[in-house]
């Protein structure tokens, strides 16, 4: 039998491997589309549904999946569905999500009084809102509480406002004044250990600073429960869908909102509202609530310190090879070890950063400037600089690959009319190499900084936490903290994800904070690509 | 011109002082640029260097110096005979029992006799042997009348004010009076362990007759007389502190007896031909050495040989250089598993029990040595000679359990049946032995990285030889980026989405899943058969290179198909469900995160990168060599299979070994997607360990300056070299492909 021309000619095969790029079209397509469903959802105020069941148990709660039920082996083998309910209420229920085989189901509707609450902790409270008291005085019954509700959760946000005014900033202001003073009491120790001359003067004037700060705190302190006394008066009464009630401060509510009566403009807003919390809020609950500001901070500050560091020593080793160095076999194996480098797995270069800044360095510049702190290390324990530079050694190869390119990419003409015209080489190299293979370098940035942002390994060993108390960068002299250890957003999705107590409860939040890091480097990348473009243009046409 | 040329002069002239500055700036750019430059790349460079330094101290060998004498005679001129030794851990003390029923406590420094205390319960009785326990310095001295008494001695520390350490209080606390033999015979040697609760002493009253008293947790107490057979010497004994007791003899056997629960005698074996003459168990109690009078030296423990063994056997786990001497003395250490033995001519050698590595051997130790202690904090090496002379030593002993052979060999642990291949760094108690066998993560990484380029290769080169050769030019410029996008992923979030939503869907479906691989690339290929028969207003626009409008949506058939498929596939097939099938008819486990996740996490990191190395490749063969095939006759896919892609063969090669190259190091997707369980198994439903994944995971625990921490930096090591090699062949390879297309 003779096969049919096309398939002697091979188009199967062609057709063969079309399907291997198919598939990688499909497996990018998928992965986006699993992140953006998974991710995106979570903010959207969907309807609150209250099942009763066929033994009379109700649960209120949002739907979040159904699937057929698996029971191998029975004929009934994913014939049946069952959906699952998130409930909230953790504190009632002591979980948060229940599957329920439809089965069971005698009846369900959506109640119009279901309310659904976040708070400052359990998760959401799902329920319908009973009684408003203000102390004893009742304030509110039934159907009139949402009314009555409503300033005072608006008061409330104001409350936590100024609660958190005092509490973080100015008594946390205090609190690092003492420290200093604590700091430099240990100092002054340890220079009298050292040389035993007492320094009766210093200590007493430690001593005053530090009781001068204490008087301060107490006046703040007394403040805060001045304002707590008045803030957390007032407490509503939510009864859950199987009749057990809950008291709730109304200082605690951070947002509540009628689930089933809001109209679509209402859930837009709840949703943006979610957004922007996200966005702009520290975390709460462990990672699994709140938002992610710390991580986002921590990440663009991150790359902008190991930008820094990366291009101008990138650039400089380009231009010695490049320009500089006598060109043969040996700078042939250097460019072609330093182009391996940038093959050389991540981890390795967090061992080595580990190994040479956090111990090596660090812990000399502790022993040599902060002894009186040891053994507590200040330099000498895993921080934001130490991060930085880590990336910066990683991606150096990546910038000087790059930079070489473009200065060899920049024409021989150009050189040799500038030097022609009496320019030594450095001008030449300054005025004329450098602009006209700016946009190339810059593109090398790019790749560096997107390599740099995605990267979590070598970050793990060396700075990165899950919850970092303080930001880098504060108010406080000498404003930039290079020692504090950061938050990442790369290292929140890891951790939120696999290091977390409550997974189920925090896979969302682990969607939405891969979508914010593929945003954060697709911004990075798009506003280098802006400016490359906007130099070529430039001196496209200046050069010629 | 004359004029000219003077204008030009003046000009410079005027200028001179700016030329010479711009001269000078020039001068000076060449040094900077020079020097930075040459040190940017040296220290980039030299990265491999300091981690190799960092690793370096694993092999250098232990160090002994020795550190003086003390004389131990007291005030009186009476020279002391020592039974037994001990010291505190700051080694400012060392302390003997002596044969007059004194303790004795001599300051190290300076060798003064700082107190003498009798040992309680026998004042004026004559001490025949004695005792001390491995930790917890508690001692024991039997009499000449059958009888033995027990003591604690113990340190507190003392501090000034400026919390430096100024002395020890010294007190020796009285744990009991026993009479072990009823007939009042002396006691000949001794033996004591004892755990705060359970108490055991072992003396030899006979040849071949022992008494052991034992009181247990409950503190009932017992006393038994144990026999050798057929009435065999018995020369030396020692207990161990979950209470064993082992036994030499003089025709080379060792007897071992269970205490608890129920005395037994569980085994006999011969340890050599020779007498046997000295018995010391390790810390943790489980293996005991045995040194003989041919000066050989064996480590032993009990195990279970097979699964089903209702009894463990005891096995000759280890074997050390020969002493060269008959051994008379075997201390262990209390902080690891090291030892030192004491040869009749004075030698003392100092070993590891698990690695078996000869640390030390001590240059200049003189003869005639009785006594051997390592001192509490594995610094220090202490030996009674005759005379009343105690010579010290200062050993350095960091990382004795590394052993070429213990990284890359298999060595035989305690409770394992047979020498493995194990990493295991840290484990619940202080006695933990540790196992630093890198071969299972070397195994994981090349197992993650074999199924991550199986899945990778096929569908990167395929793709790319489609995407170079068959693709209509207006969509290749889209493709391109596109496939750029799945390399700016960061390796976290392929990692999670393997581990958090792949890893479940594949478990939930995994019959769905193998299918799929199958219907894949077929419902792709059969869309030939859709395109063939397209109306004919479709088929006019469609020209060839078109074909991923209709391959995309057939394969996206064939996946919601194969999936839909799978239950029904699983039920006729694999009965009742797979996971149970595989465990029943393969005897194979089913782990969520598995290998088969990881492959397809990381072949997806991964295809990107050989995806456009290997499509430059192909679209740098010249076009002449296509054009003359293509004018010739042969059709598109004879083109590319005969003339493309031998030609571009050697960049293909490359591509592959980059990616290579990046999944061996990749580490997040690793950490995510397998359950980091070292294992030695090619299962692809099981997970592995890898060396990437294993420094993130351990690093962060280990000690600065440990065994750990440097085992991880030899990890990251062999990373680098591993990854250097690989890129630097593909990049060689690169280089010369590229002449030759320059020839052609």
């Amino acid at each position: 039998m003779k096969l049919p021309l096309s398939v002697r000619r091979g188009d199967p095969m062609v057709w063969f491997t079309g399907s291997a790029l198919g598939t990688c079209l499909l497996l990018i397509a998928g992965l986006i589309v699993i992140v953006l469903t998974n991710g995106l959802g979570f903010f959207w105020p969907s309807a609150l549904v209250e099942l009763t069941l066929k033994d009379g148990s109700k649960w209120l709660g949002e739907q979040i999946r159904r699937q057929p039920i698996p029971n191998p082996g029975s004929p009934d083998h994913l014939r049946e569905h069952r959906v699952q309910l998130k409930l909230g209420n953790r504190d009632l229920l002591g979980y948060d999500f229940k599957w329920i085989d439809e089965k069971e189901i005698a009846s369900r509707r959506e109640p119009a009084d279901a309310f659904y609450v976040e708070r400052r902790e359990y998760g959401p409270l799902l329920g319908a809102p009973v009684l408003l008291k203000d102390g004893e005085r009742v304030l509110a019954e039934g159907d009139a509480v949402w009314a009555a509700l409503q300033p005072l959760v608006a008061k409330a946000e104001h409350d936590r406002a100024a609660i958190e005014q005092i509490e973080k900033h100015e008594i946390g202001e205090i609190n690092y004044r003492i420290e200093q003073q604590r700091l430099a009491l240990k100092r002054i120790e340890y220079r009298e250990k050292q040389d035993g001359v007492k320094r009766e003067a210093e200590r007493s004037a430690v001593a005053a600073a530090v009781a001068a700060q204490e008087e301060r705190f107490r006046g703040k302190q007394q403040e805060l429960d001045r304002l707590l006394a008045t803030a957390a008066t007032t407490y509503v009464t939510f009864r859950a869908a199987d009749g057990t009630e809950k008291e709730l401060s109304t200082l605690d509510i951070y947002r509540i909102y009628p689930a089933n009566q809001l109209g679509l403009g209402g859930r837009l807003a709840v949703y943006a509202g979610r957004i922007w919390e996200f966005v702009s809020a520290d975390p709460r609950e462990s990672n699994t609530e709140g938002g992610i500001f710390p991580a986002i901070f921590g990440t663009v500050m991150m790359v902008i310190i190991m930008s820094l560091m990366a291009v101008p020593f990138g650039v400089l080793a380009a231009l010695y090879l490049r320009e500089y160095a006598k060109q043969g076999p040996l700078v042939r194996i250097v460019r072609i070890a330093v182009n391996n480098l940038a093959g050389v797995p991540s981890i390795v270069f967090g061992v080595f950063g580990l190994g040479f800044f956090v111990y090596f360095v660090g812990g000399g510049i502790d022993r040599m400037f902060f002894p009186e702190a040891l053994p507590t290390p200040t330099y000498g324990t895993g921080g934001i600089l130490w991060a930085s530079l880590t990336l910066a050694l990683l991606t150096v190869p990546v910038v000087i690959v790059a930079s070489e390119e473009a200065l060899a990419a920049v024409p021989r003409s150009m050189r040799e009319a500038s030097i022609a015209t009496g320019a030594t080489k450095f001008q030449t190299i300054l005025h004329v190499v450098l602009p006209a293979a700016a946009p190339g370098i810059l593109t090398g940035l790019i790749l560096a900084m997107a390599r740099g942002a995605g990267e979590v390994a070598p970050l793990m060993i060396t700075g990165v936490v899950k919850l970092a108390p303080e930001l880098p960068l504060d108010g406080f002299f000498p404003f930039f903290h290079p020692d504090r250890k950061f938050m990442h957003l790369g290292f929140h999705i890891y951790d939120v994800g696999f290091q977390s107590p409550n997974v189920e409860a925090a896979m969302p939040m682990v969607y939405t904070t891969t979508i914010f890091l593929l945003l954060i480097i697709v911004a990075l990348n798009l506003t280098a690509i802006v400016v490359r473009n906007r130099l070529r243009r430039k001196y496209q046409t200046s050069a010629f | 011109m004359a004029s000219n040329t003077l204008t030009v002069r003046e000009l410079i002239a005027a200028q001179g002082e700016r030329i010479k500055r711009v001269k000078r700036l020039d001068r000076f750019a060449v040094f900077f640029i020079t020097l930075g430059g040459i040190g940017i790349v040296a220290s980039v460079l030299g990265i491999l260097l300091f981690i190799l330094a960092e690793a370096w101290p694993l092999f250098r060998s232990s160090q002994g110096t020795a550190t003086g004498t003390v004389a131990m005679v007291t005030p009186d001129g009476h020279v002391v005979r020592p039974l037994v030794l001990g010291t505190d851990e700051y080694q400012l003390y060392a302390y003997d029992v002596t044969p007059e029923a004194e303790v004795h406590f001599f300051r190290l420094e300076g060798g003064k006799l700082a107190l003498t205390v009798p040992f309680p319960g026998l004042a004026g009785a004559g001490v025949t042997a004695a005792s001390r326990s491995l930790t917890g310095d508690f001692l024991a001295a039997g009499t000449a009348d059958g009888r033995v008494a027990m003591a604690q001695v113990r340190f507190r520390p003392q501090y000034d004010d400026a919390q430096q350490l100024k002395d020890l209080e010294i007190e020796v606390r009285d744990r009991g009076l026993i009479a072990i033999d009823p007939a009042g015979r002396p006691v000949r040697q001794l033996g004591y362990s004892d755990d705060g609760g359970r108490k055991s002493v072992a003396a030899l009253l006979a040849d071949d007759e022992i008494a052991l008293w034992h009181r247990s947790e409950d503190e009932t107490e017992a006393l038994h007389t144990l026999r050798t057979r057929d009435g065999e010497k018995i020369t030396t004994l020692d207990l161990a502190r979950p209470d064993a007791l082992a036994v030499g003899t003089e025709k080379g056997n060792v007897y071992h007896w269970e205490i608890e629960p129920e005395l037994r005698l569980t085994d006999v074996v011969s340890v050599g031909s020779s007498p046997v003459t000295a018995i010391e168990w390790l810390l943790g109690g489980t293996t005991f050495l045995a040194g003989n009078q041919a000066g050989e030296v064996s480590g032993w423990f009990r195990v279970r040989l097979r699964d089903d063994d209702a009894d463990r056997t005891l096995v000759n786990a280890h074997r050390f250089e020969n002493q060269g001497a008959p051994v008379t003395a075997i201390t262990a250490a209390t902080r690891d598993r090291s030892f030192a033995t004491l040869g009749a001519d004075g030698s003392v050698v100092l070993h590891h029990g698990t690695s078996e590595r000869t640390l030390l051997r001590l240059p200049d130790a003189a003869a005639g040595g009785e006594l051997l202690l390592i001192t509490p904090k594995n610094d220090g090496l202490l030996v009674s000679q005759p005379g009343g002379v105690l010579a010290r030593y200062a050993i350095s002993n960091p990382h004795p359990e590394i052993t070429w052979k213990s990284l890359f060999g298999k060595v035989w642990y305690e409770g394992y049946a047979a020498p493995e291949y194990v990493w295991q760094s840290t484990g619940a108690t202080d006695d933990f032995e540790t196992k630093f066998s890198l071969v299972p993560l070397m195994f994981g990484t090349i197992k993650g990285t074999l199924y991550a380029l199986l899945f990778a290769i096929p569908i990167a080169v395929g793709g790319a030889l489609y995407t170079s050769q068959f693709m209509h030019p207006s969509i290749r410029g889209r493709i391109k980026p596109t496939v750029e996008i799945m390399a700016a992923l960061p390796s976290v979030v392929i990692g999670f989405v393997a581990g958090l939503w792949l890893a479940p869907m594949v478990e939930r479906h995994i019959v769905g899943v193998i299918l799929m691989m199958v219907v894949l690339p077929l419902s792709g290929t059969a869309g030939i058969l859709v395109w063939n028969r397209l109306p004919q207003a479709l088929s006019r626009r469609l020209k060839p290179g078109m074909e991923l409008f209709v391959l995309v949506p057939m394969m996206a058939l064939g996946a919601l198909g194969a999936l839909e498929a799978g239950p029904w596939v699983e039920a006729t097939v694999f009965p009742p469900d797979f996971k149970l099938w595989l465990s029943e008819n393969l005897a194979l486990t089913y782990d969520q995160r598995n290998s088969l996740v990881v492959g397809l996490a990381m072949g997806f990191a991964v295809i990107p990168i050989i995806f456009t190395i290997s499509e430059d490749a192909f679209s740098a063969v010249p076009s002449s060599l296509s054009a003359a095939s293509l004018a010739l006759g042969a059709s598109r896919w004879q083109t590319a299979t005969r003339v493309v892609l031998p030609t571009a063969s050697p960049g293909v090669f490359s591509a592959v070994m980059i990616g290579f190259g990046r999944a061996v190091g990749e580490t997040m997707i690793v950490l995510m997607a397998t359950g980091n369980t070292p294992v030695l198994d090619w299962s692809i439903f099981n997970g592995m360990r890898t060396l990437s994944a294993n420094i993130a995971v351990e690093i962060p625990e280990a000690p600065y300056g440990g065994t750990l921490y440097r085992v991880l930096f030899l990890a990251g090591a062999l990373l680098f070299a591993m990854t250097f090699v690989v890129n630097t062949i593909a990049e060689v390879i690169r280089q010369r492909l590229r002449e030759r297309y320059r020839a052609i």
